[in-house]
C-alpha cells in the first residue's frame, strides 16, 4: 500500500514535470520575438537586446526551462504583453470558470446518472433505443452551436435569461445547459452500461428475492458497485472541465479562463495563454493523483489487491 | 471519453448474412453510413448541385432570408448559404480524413512498440500519452494555433492531429498488448522474424478492425475540433466555406438573420454523427 502511494505520488511529479516541459516547448517555439513585443515596435534595437538578457531570452533552451521552473515553484509565470503578471489575470478569470464547471459537472453526475439508471432498472428496447439516440446525438453536436440555439431561443426570442456575461443565478442557466447537452448523454450511457451488467449479478437477484422494495435495490445493492468505476471518469472530467469550457465561455462572453485564453490568442499573447494551458493541465494531473490515492479506500477490492497498478 | 469503450482482445465473429439482410439486421450502421454518404454525395456533387458559387457575393450588405433564387438564404456578403454548405462538406471531410491519417500515424508509432515490447518502452511511452491528454483538447489547439506563424490546411491538420492521436496510442497499445501473446505471434517470432516483421505483417493487419473503429471516431472528433477552432476564428482564413466559421458568422447576425444559425451545425451533426454511429456499432459487434 505505501508502495502504491509513493509510486503514484513520484508519477504525479514527473507528469507535472511533463506537463511543464511540453507547454514551455510549445511557448519556446513561438517564432515571434518577445523582448521586441514587449519594447514595441519603435524600440532601438540596444533596449530590445537589453530586455533580452534582463529576460534571460539569449539563454540556451534548457537553461530556460530551469529558470521557468524556479519562477514556476514561485507561483511567477510571467508578465502578459500587457505588462500584468499572468498570475494576477489568471487568478481573476478562475473563479468564473470553476464555478461554470462544477455546476455543468453536477448537472452531467446527477441526472445522466438518473437517466442512465432508469432506462437500465427499466429493460425495455424503446428505453435502450432512446438513450442510444441521445448518446449519438450529444457525441456528436458541437456544444457552441447547442450554446448558438440556446442562447437564440431562450435570451433573444423569449428573453427568459440574458444575453452573456455573468454576475446572476439567471447568467447561469444557458452555459450550465450547453455544458450539460453532452456529458448529460455520455454520463447516462456509461452508467447505463455499467448498471446494465451490475444487474445482473446474483447479489442483485438475492436482494430482490428477499423482496426489498425496488428503489433500494437499486441505490443500495446495485448503483454502489456500478458507479465506482466513474468516480475516476468523473474526477478526470472535472479537472479537465478547467480548460475544457472553452466553447461555451466563448458563447456566452463568460468572463473565465477559456474565453481569456481565446481573446488573448488574437493578441499572440503567449505568456497568458501558456499560463492558462498549464494551470488547466496541472489541475488533470492533480486531480488524477487525488482519486488515484483516495480509490483504494472506496473500493475494498483494490486494497487487497494491492498491487493494481491504477493509472 | 472514448478510450474507456474499448477493451479486451478480439473475439471471433459468428457467422453472418450478407449484402442487404446484414445491413437490415444492424441498423445503426446503415444509419451511418446512408448519412456519410448524403455528406460525401454534397461533396463530391457539390459543383453540380450548388446553385450558386460559394463565393459569388450578390447584392446587398445584409444577410437575405430564404427564396426561391437562395434556398436557404444568404450570408451577411450575399454569399448563398446552401451552396458554401455543399462546399463546406468538401472542406470538413477533408480536414477529417487527413487529420485522422495524422492521428493513426503518430498513434501507431507510439502504440505498436509501447504495446509488443511492454516494459520501460511502455512505461515511457505511455507517460508520454498520460502527459499530452492532460492538456484538454481544444485548450492545447488554441495555444498551438496561437504559436504556429501561419494559417494554412497544413497547420490546421497538424494541430488537429497532434491532439487526436493520444486515443489511437492507447487503443493500439491495448490491442498489441492481447494480440503479441497469440500463438501465431509467437510461432512468427520461432521462425525468427525480428520484431519490425512481427509487428507489420502479423499484428498490424489484425489491428485494421480496430482501427476503422478508431478512425471513424477519430474522424469525427477532427470534424468537430474543426469547427470548434474555426467558430473561434482559429480556422482557415476567410473565404473557405467552412460550417464553422459561417456559424461564427452567424451569431454576429442572430437577430437579423437566425436561419444562418441553423444549417451549418445541422451539416455538422449529421457528418459527425453518421461517422459515431458507425463507430458505435463497430465497438458494439466486438465486445
Amino acid at each position: 500500500m505505501i508502495g502504491y502511494v509513493l509510486r503514484r505520488l513520484a508519477w504525479g511529479l514527473v507528469a507535472l514535470l511533463g506537463v511543464t516541459f511540453l507547454a514551455f516547448t510549445v511557448a519556446y517555439l513561438v517564432p515571434g520575438d518577445a523582448a521586441q513585443l514587449l519594447a514595441g515596435p519603435n524600440a532601438r534595437p540596444d533596449d530590445v537586446a537589453n530586455i533580452r538578457r534582463q529576460l534571460g531570452l539569449d539563454q540556451p533552451w534548457l537553461v530556460q526551462y530551469a529558470g521557468f521552473l524556479w519562477r514556476l515553484a514561485h507561483a511567477d509565470l510571467g508578465r502578459s504583453y500587457t505588462g500584468q503578471p499572468v498570475a494576477e489575470i489568471i487568478a481573476q478569470h478562475l473563479p468564473p470558470t470553476l464555478l461554470l464547471a462544477a455546476t455543468g459537472w453536477i448537472c452531467w453526475l446527477v441526472f445522466g446518472v438518473s437517466l442512465g439508471a432508469l432506462v437500465a432498472w427499466r429493460r425495455n428496447r424503446a428505453g435502450d433505443a432512446a438513450l442510444l439516440v441521445f448518446s449519438i446525438v450529444g457525441a456528436s453536436v458541437p456544444t457552441f452551436w447547442v450554446g448558438v440555439l440556446l442562447l437564440y431561443v431562450f435570451a433573444v426570442r423569449l428573453g427568459w435569461f440574458p444575453i452573456g456575461g455573468s454576475g446572476s443565478g439567471r447568467h447561469l442557466v444557458l452555459p450550465t445547459l450547453t455544458l450539460a447537452a453532452a456529458g448529460v448523454a455520455y454520463y447516462a450511457r456509461l452508467a447505463h452500461a455499467h448498471l446494465d451488467e451490475t444487474l445482473t449479478r446474483d447479489y442483485v437477484r438475492t436482494a430482490r428475492a428477499k423482496g426489498l422494495p425496488g428503489p433500494l435495490v437499486l441505490g443500495r445493492h446495485a448503483l454502489r458497485t456500478a458507479l465506482l468505476p466513474l468516480v475516476t471518469i468523473a474526477g478526470s472530467d472535472l479537472a479537465g472541465l478547467v480548460g475544457g469550457v472553452v466553447f461555451t465561455e466563448s458563447v456566452f462572453n463568460w468572463p473565465g479562463l477559456g474565453r481569456l485564453a481565446v481573446e488573448r490568442m488574437t493578441q499572440q499573447d503567449v505568456p497568458v495563454i501558456l499560463g492558462v494551458v498549464l494551470v488547466s493541465a496541472t489541475a488533470v494531473v492533480l486531480l488524477n493523483l487525488v482519486i488515484d490515492l483516495v480509490y483504494p479506500l472506496l473500493d475494498p477490492r483494490v486494497r487487497v489487491g494491492g498491487a493494481q497498478e491504477a493509472g | 471519453m472514448a478510450a474507456q469503450l474499448f477493451s479486451g482482445p478480439m473475439t471471433s465473429r459468428a457467422r453472418q448474412p450478407r449484402g442487404a439482410a446484414w445491413l437490415a439486421a444492424r441498423p445503426l450502421l446503415a444509419t451511418g453510413l446512408l448519412l456519410l454518404c448524403v455528406v460525401v454525395g454534397a461533396a463530391v456533387f457539390a459543383p453540380w448541385l450548388a446553385p450558386h458559387s460559394p463565393l459569388t457575393q450578390a447584392r446587398g450588405d445584409a444577410p437575405l432570408p430564404p427564396s426561391t433564387h437562395f434556398p436557404l438564404g444568404t450570408d451577411s456578403l450575399g454569399r448563398d448559404l446552401l451552396s458554401r454548405l455543399l462546399f463546406g462538406a468538401r472542406y470538413s471531410l477533408a480536414i477529417g480524413g487527413c487529420a485522422t491519417l495524422v492521428a493513426l500515424a503518430i498513434g501507431l508509432l507510439v502504440g505498436l512498440p509501447a504495446g509488443y515490447f511492454g516494459g520501460m518502452v511502455d512505461g515511457a511511452l505511455m507517460r508520454l500519452v498520460d502527459v499530452v491528454m492532460a492538456f484538454p483538447s481544444i485548450l492545447l489547439a488554441v495555444a498551438l494555433a496561437a504559436v504556429l506563424p501561419y494559417r494554412n490546411l497544413g497547420t490546421v491538420l497538424l494541430v488537429i492531429g497532434l491532439v487526436n492521436w493520444t486515443t489511437v496510442a492507447r487503443v493500439v497499445r491495448g490491442e498489441t498488448l492481447a494480440l503479441r501473446e497469440q500463438a501465431f505471434v509467437e510461432a512468427a517470432r520461432a521462425l525468427g522474424a525480428g520484431p519490425g516483421r512481427v509487428l507489420l505483417r502479423h499484428i498490424a493487419p489484425h489491428l485494421a478492425p480496430t482501427l476503422l473503429t478508431v478512425a471513424s471516431l477519430s474522424a469525427g472528433t477532427a470534424i468537430l475540433l474543426d469547427a470548434g477552432l474555426s467558430y473561434l476564428g482559429m480556422g482557415l482564413p476567410q473565404p473557405t466555406p467552412s460550417w464553422g466559421d459561417m456559424l461564427r458568422e452567424a451569431q454576429r447576425w442572430y437577430r437579423a438573420a437566425p436561419w444562418l444559425a441553423v444549417w451549418p451545425g445541422v451539416a455538422v451533426l449529421i457528418t459527425v454523427g453518421g461517422l459515431n454511429m458507425i463507430a458505435f456499432d463497430l465497438q458494439r459487434r466486438r465486445r
